[in-house]
């Protein structure tokens, strides 16, 4: 009934601004 | 008493999807990471400032890992979210 085990993970960090502004006729 | 001594930072703001997993946003840094569902997991155990202990027994309670691999699963976790600055010590 378990679930498969996942290592736990964070992921690198991501520029907010360059996410942003890729959310850019 | 938290046996991790860690606790999330102030100015880093969590957020949950119905998934399970998570983002993280650091507001001085500007910059966001994304939290997988195990790692969601633990960051709600930080925040509710439980011990690693009590982490690790919630994750072999709902995943097939023992106790020794989530434990040291959950170190290998709590190291990089420091490198990150993402946590501080209680």
């Amino acid at each position: 009934e378990k679930k498969k085990f996942v290592e736990p993970a964070v992921s690198f960090p991501i520029d907010v601004l360059e996410a942003t502004t890729f959310f850019l006729t | 008493m938290s046996t991790n001594g860690l606790l999330p930072h102030e100015h880093v703001v969590f957020t949950e999807f119905d998934a399970g997993e998570g983002i993280l946003v650091d507001l001085n840094t500007k910059k966001y990471f994304q939290l997988n569902e195990t790692g969601t997991l633990v960051w709600r155990g930080l925040e509710q400032n439980r011990s690693l202990e009590e982490i690790v027994g919630e994750i072999t309670a709902a995943y097939d890992v023992t106790p020794e691999h989530a434990h040291e699963s959950v170190r290998r976790l709590l190291d990089n979210l420091r490198a990150y600055r993402l946590v501080r010590a209680a």
